[in-house]
């Protein structure tokens, strides 16, 4: 870290802030719109998310204590830093920094925030949501990181700028979507769980759990919580893009990538039901360990998708 | 004097940037009272889309900005009407569905049964019809919507200037408002 | 095992028997960095464990029971404990800016680089389920309704609060400057012959990535002004009651019945119910010593006077002539 050149890197971060909650925002109305008419129906206009936003951050909500308060600030903060360090094209707020364990550790800050101020307001259906959310974690985290190590131990490099280079090199063929197929399914599965969708939305979901953490927020601090929501979405599409897919060398790749996992996600995510917490938990030991477990052993024993 | 003025256009301005957002972003919370609640799922789904107003449906008062008052109301009802309404955050609005808000409608007769809401609790719209066909439900919502573009949807800011009066209705119908019941203990 | 228990002190000791895990992993695999690792991961297990031990003995002091079931709500009364407390967790769980980050993002790199599968999998599953474990008493105990018969509870004494302020201060500052302490096992490492950590400035230069633990704090709290600055800009919100909490408007008047801490992680719990317990593992070693000691018991120490006079004589030969006997 260079003392001279910080402020400049801050602004470039604070640029990427600023497109990713535009970007993000606005492909979210777009996607609201796209499962509607996937339903047969309108569906709301393209700006829909904003205005969702902007109207509770002018509502007066209640309060239930500092703790309330603050965790939702420490969870805001934590993404914020993390979509600060997210490469985005061409542009990296902090070359060189970009390591994966940053963005799964800082993550953690926002969960715990959130979980902290959740708890805080007293509700215990709150606290029967955090749980099932941790639970959930515990879940989808492990077949992703063993994927993740079977990619860094391959390519020798936890720098996502560096991932992302290296797979734009030689075209579509050095994608490690080709490359290594098996573990790009088992990261998509776990893509599902972390985005909060269906199948695995038990602990916001209104009719299992009143909205689960959410329940009790109402006002400015559900407007942040929303706009949390949309910046997680943010990094973890960018991250399985970045893994995955290649990076972005362009705009018109990077729009086409993201709207391509995310529109995807969502599509099949509106065709299935919801699982109970167990069954969460007993699918993600099953399927998609095993098929991270076989690509790790793929690559780091047998040497093949390197 | 000028700043004064200025401070009072801006607040203005800020108020009617949040008018736009809130009419176009309604969530309501489905109090489902009586019998007039059947008619929302037609209006959630794909005939009637309620999403292209920008309304869709949340779990808890909290979060919520519309109250749907469907249906008829008895005292024991009531009591929680009054607890869920005044846990929303402000701004808020009431929408009350069918005559059993207005005069009583089909129970009018009942001893147990609330005949005019608008003595407890402050009502935007109205939607005529016993039940509301869906047309006339979505009729009512986009009235709504018109009303607090117009500035004329404040029954919120009617309830707080006028409260001690709402709170006198609502003693001397329902007796206690916080009752101990045994079954809770 | 720690995510099972109901009282709050043997909870923090199985999770010291997971961080012991963590560094004997770190150590066994004989790599600098991996080294390096799990030394800093004593360091700040240290701080941390201790500081979660007294947050719990100054509960204890104050409301004189640990099981969780029973606490709840504290943070209203104590909130420096809880501060404390928190600190303490977030190191324990690995999350930046405090210490516990460091030393795991070291041993992960280690793990990653030398391809060792099973070993990083059982590593990250014990790195998210120690998040799972030090959450339950944070939110079981502090946070969540009060109950009335603490009502009155004060906040921890001053001579309890030093020590505690101290170390969280401590993890804070090692998480943010760790490299003062990475100089120090830097010097222990390269006396004892493996190669030392690459450390520049602030940086810690990892097999497969840098690390910059100051730049990260720097960012977070960048982040968190900008969304402080947020929460300012916007209405002011009313402040409500605990018991005033969404109950589909039903009326609520005992906070013990709402508050959710028996059993917490019960679906969890459910699915390794019918393994074998390793309590039960551990019980049957304890047996097994109890019953070794009541053999030497017997043995040695018997009643019968035969025994006595028997051990008596051989220790008095052996040392009169014990060199001649067994030289």
């Amino acid at each position: 870290m260079v003392i001279n050149q910080l402020p400049l890197q801050i602004l470039t971060g604070l640029a990427i802030l600023a497109f990713a909650f535009f970007w993000q925002t606005s492909l979210s109305g777009i996607t609201r719109k796209i499962v509607a008419r996937y339903h047969k129906r309108y569906g709301p206009k393209w700006y829909q998310e904003f205005r969702d936003i902007f109207k509770l951050m002018s509502k007066t909500g209640v309060t239930h204590g500092w703790v309330y308060d603050f965790g939702v600030m420490m969870a805001l903060g934590g993404i914020m830093a993390t979509v600060m360090f997210m490469p985005l094209m061409k542009f990296t707020a902090f070359p060189g920094f970009d390591n994966f364990f940053i963005y799964v550790y800082l993550f953690a800050v926002g969960m715990l925030g959130m979980a902290m101020s959740a708890v805080g307001s007293g509700n215990p259906l709150a606290g029967i949501g955090v749980m099932r959310a941790l639970t959930q974690m515990v879940g989808y985290e492990v077949p992703f990181m063993i994927v993740v190590l079977a990619i860094i131990n391959g390519h020798g490099t936890s720098s996502l700028s560096q991932l992302a280079a290296i797979q734009q090199q030689a075209g579509v063929l050095s994608w490690n979507l080709v490359k290594m197929p098996i573990g790009t399914v088992a990261a998509f599965i776990c893509l599902l769980g972390m985005l909060g969708k269906k199948p695995f939305e038990t602990f916001i979901a209104p009719a299992e759990i009143a909205s689960g953490p959410m329940v009790e927020y109402g006002g400015k601090q559900l407007g942040m919580l929303m706009i949390l929501h949309q910046f997680s979405i943010f990094i973890e599409v960018s991250l399985f893009m970045n893994l995955f897919l290649g990076g972005a060398a362009n705009p018109l790749g990077f729009a086409l990538k993201y709207m391509a996992v995310y529109v995807l996600a969502s599509l099949i995510s509106q065709a299935m039901g919801r699982f109970k917490i167990d069954q969460v938990i007993k699918f993600f030991y099953k399927i998609p360990i095993a098929l991270a477990i076989l690509q790790a052993v793929m690559v780091v024993y047998l040497g093949w998708g390197v | 004097m000028a700043t004064a003025d200025k401070e009072k256009k801006l607040k203005e301005g800020w108020e009617g940037i949040s008018r736009f957002f809130r009419a176009n972003s309604l969530w309501m919370l489905m109090y489902c009272t009586g019998c007039c609640a059947i008619e929302l799922p037609q209006a959630m789904t794909s005939r009637y889309d309620m999403e292209r107003l920008g309304m869709g449906p949340m779990a808890t008062p909290r979060q919520a900005d519309v109250l749907l008052v469907t249906g008829y109301l008895s005292v024991k009802t009531l009591r929680r009407v009054i607890y869920a309404y005044e846990q929303m955050s402000t701004p808020k609005y009431i929408v009350a569905f069918g005559p059993c808000t207005i005069n009583g409608g089909i129970y009018h007769d009942a001893a147990t049964v609330i005949k005019s809401l608008d003595q407890y609790l402050p009502i935007d719209v109205y939607i005529a019809g016993c039940m509301p066909k869906p047309e006339a439900v979505m009729n009512g919502f986009q009235d709504l919507i018109d009303m607090i573009k117009d500035k004329t949807a404040d029954g919120w800011k009617r309830y707080r200037d006028n409260y001690d009066w709402y709170k006198q209705n609502q003693i001397e119908s329902l007796g206690e408002l916080r009752i101990k019941d045994e079954y809770h203990e | 095992m720690a995510i099972r228990q109901e009282d709050f002190k043997k909870l923090i000791a199985y999770s010291s028997v997971a961080n012991g895990g963590y560094i004997l992993i770190g150590l066994a695999m004989g790599d600098a960095l991996s080294v390096g690792g799990a030394l800093m991961h004593i360091l700040a297990h240290a701080f941390a464990s201790a500081a979660a031990f007294l947050a719990a003995a100054a509960v204890v002091h104050r409301t004189g029971t640990t099981k969780m079931s029973e606490l709840g709500g504290l943070i209203h009364r104590m909130p420096l404990t809880y501060l404390v407390y928190l600190i303490a967790i977030i190191s324990m769980a690995g999350i930046p800016p405090m210490a516990g980050f460091i030393s795991k993002w070291m041993m992960f790199q280690s793990m990653i680089n030398n391809g060792m599968i099973f070993t990083a999998a059982a590593a990250f599953f014990g790195s998210i389920g120690s998040f799972l474990y030090v959450f339950r008493p944070l939110s079981a105990v502090f946070l969540g309704q009060l109950s009335t018969k603490h009502e009155n509870v004060k906040e921890a004494p001053v001579l309890m609060m030093i020590p505690m302020m101290l170390l969280s201060l401590i993890t804070l500052f090692f998480g943010v400057v760790p490299n003062i302490a990475l100089g120090v096992i830097n010097r222990v490492q390269t006396s004892l012959g493996l190669p030392g950590l690459a450390l520049e400035g602030t940086k810690i230069m990892g097999s497969n990535g840098v690390l910059d633990p100051t730049l990260i704090t720097i960012i977070f709290g960048v982040g968190f002004v900008v969304a402080l600055i947020l929460f300012i800009l916007h209405p002011k919100s009313r402040k409500v009651g605990l018991m005033d909490t969404y109950t589909a408007s039903e009326f609520i008047w005992t906070p013990e019945l709402l508050h959710y801490a028996h059993d917490f992680y019960a679906p969890f719990e459910r699915l390794y119910n019918k393994a074998p317990r390793t309590e039960s593992f551990y019980r049957i070693i304890e047996r097994k010593i109890e019953e070794l000691g009541r053999l030497a018991g017997h043995a040695f120490f018997s009643y019968k006077p035969g025994t006595v006079v028997f051990w008596i004589a051989m220790v008095t030969v052996s040392l009169l002539w014990g060199g001649a006997l067994w030289s």
